[in-house]
C-alpha cells in the first residue's frame, strides 16, 4: 500500500456530463449517496468550462451530446499531462465509436448503465487513480506541551 | 390538471408491488403500479409517466418496453429496468435508460424515483389521465368530506 499522510486524503469530486437531465439526477444521487461530491454539465463546453475551474478525479462522460460532444471535449483534454488531466469513464448507447486513444479513458461502460455496475466502478477508478489533494489545513508541526515537567 | 410528476411501478411480485408503492406514494410524486405487461402497456399508453420503473424479469416485460417506445415515440418517459443481478441478457439503450440489480436498496430507489422524476420534462400535448392510485388511496384514508 502506497505511503499517505494522514491528514491528506482523496480527492473525490467527479464531474457527470450528459445532456440527458434525468440522467444527470440519477447519477448525481447515486454518486452522492456513496460520499463523493459531484457536479455536472450539459454538453463539453460546460464541462470545459468546469475543468478549468476546479479539479475532479473523475469524469463520466457520455459521448453522444449537442453543442460539444464528448469526442471534441476528449480532443481538448489530449493536450494535458497525463497527472494534469482527469480520468474519463464514458458512458454510451451508440454501436458505432470512433476511436478514442486509450490512455484517455480508464473505463467504458454501454448505455443502458446497471446503476450498481457504475458506481463500483467509479469507487474503483477513484481509488486507483485519485490524485492526492493538498491538505485544506497546514500539518500542525508543533510539538506537544509536556502536561508535566520534571 | 395534477402538476406532480407521475410514475409507473410494473412488478408482477405483489409483495414487491405493494412495498415499492407504499414506499413511493409518501413521496411527492403520483404512483401507478401494474402487475401484468398487458396492464403496464395500458396504462402507459393513456397517461404520460415521468418515469417507468419496470421488473424486466416479468414476463413481457420487454416486448412491452417495446411496443410502448414504438407507441408512444413522442413519450419523454425516463426508464429503469430492476432485473436480477446475474442477468446480462441485452437492453436497447434506445428504449431502457438505466438498469438496477436486485436485491434492491429501497431507499436508493425511492430517492432515484425523486429525483428522476422531476426533471423529465413533460410532454408537450400531455394526456387527460385519470387520478392516480396514490392520489385515490390519499382521498381514500383521509375519508368522505362531510360539510356541517
Amino acid at each position: 500500500m502506497a505511503w499517505r499522510p494522514q491528514n491528506m486524503r482523496l480527492e473525490t469530486r467527479i464531474l457527470v456530463v450528459d445532456d440527458d437531465d434525468a440522467i444527470r439526477a440519477l447519477l448525481r444521487t447515486v454518486l452522492r449517496r456513496r460520499g463523493f461530491v459531484v457536479e455536472t454539465a450539459r454538453n463539453g463546453i460546460e464541462a470545459l468550462e468546469q475543468l478549468g475551474a476546479s479539479r475532479y478525479a473523475l469524469v463520466v462522460l457520455d459521448l453522444m451530446m449537442p453543442e460539444m460532444n464528448g469526442y471534441d471535449l476528449l480532443r481538448n483534454l489530449e493536450d494535458q499531462s497525463f497527472t494534469a488531466r482527469p480520468r474519463v469513464l464514458i458512458l454510451t448507447a451508440g454501436l458505432n465509436l470512433q476511436p478514442v486513444r486509450s490512455d484517455l479513458i480508464v473505463a467504458c461502460l454501454p448505455k443502458p448503465f446497471d446503476i450498481d455496475l457504475l458506481v463500483d466502478t467509479v469507487t474503483g477508478c477513484i481509488g486507483a487513480t485519485a490524485p492526492l489533494r493538498q491538505p485544506d489545513v497546514a500539518p500542525d508541526t508543533t510539538l506537544p506541551m509536556p502536561s508535566r515537567l520534571n | 390538471m395534477n402538476s406532480e410528476p407521475r410514475v409507473l411501478i410494473v412488478e408482477s411480485n405483489d409483495i414487491l408491488r405493494v412495498m415499492l408503492f407504499t414506499v413511493l406514494r409518501h413521496q411527492p410524486i403520483a404512483v401507478d403500479t401494474a402487475a401484468s405487461a398487458e396492464e403496464a402497456l395500458k396504462r402507459a399508453t393513456s397517461c404520460d409517466y415521468a418515469l417507468i420503473v419496470v421488473d424486466t424479469d416479468m414476463s413481457e416485460a420487454v416486448e412491452f418496453l417495446t411496443r410502448f417506445r414504438a407507441d408512444r415515440p413522442e413519450a419523454t418517459t425516463f426508464i429503469i429496468a430492476v432485473r436480477d443481478g446475474r442477468s446480462d441478457a441485452f437492453l436497447d439503450p434506445e428504449i431502457v435508460s438505466a438498469v438496477l440489480s436486485k436485491p434492491l436498496e429501497i431507499d436508493t430507489l425511492a430517492e432515484l424515483v425523486r429525483e428522476c422524476a422531476f426533471v423529465v420534462p413533460p410532454p408537450e400535448d400531455p394526456l387527460n389521465c385519470p387520478p392516480s392510485e396514490s392520489e385515490l388511496r390519499m382521498k381514500m384514508e383521509r375519508g368522505p368530506y362531510i360539510a356541517n
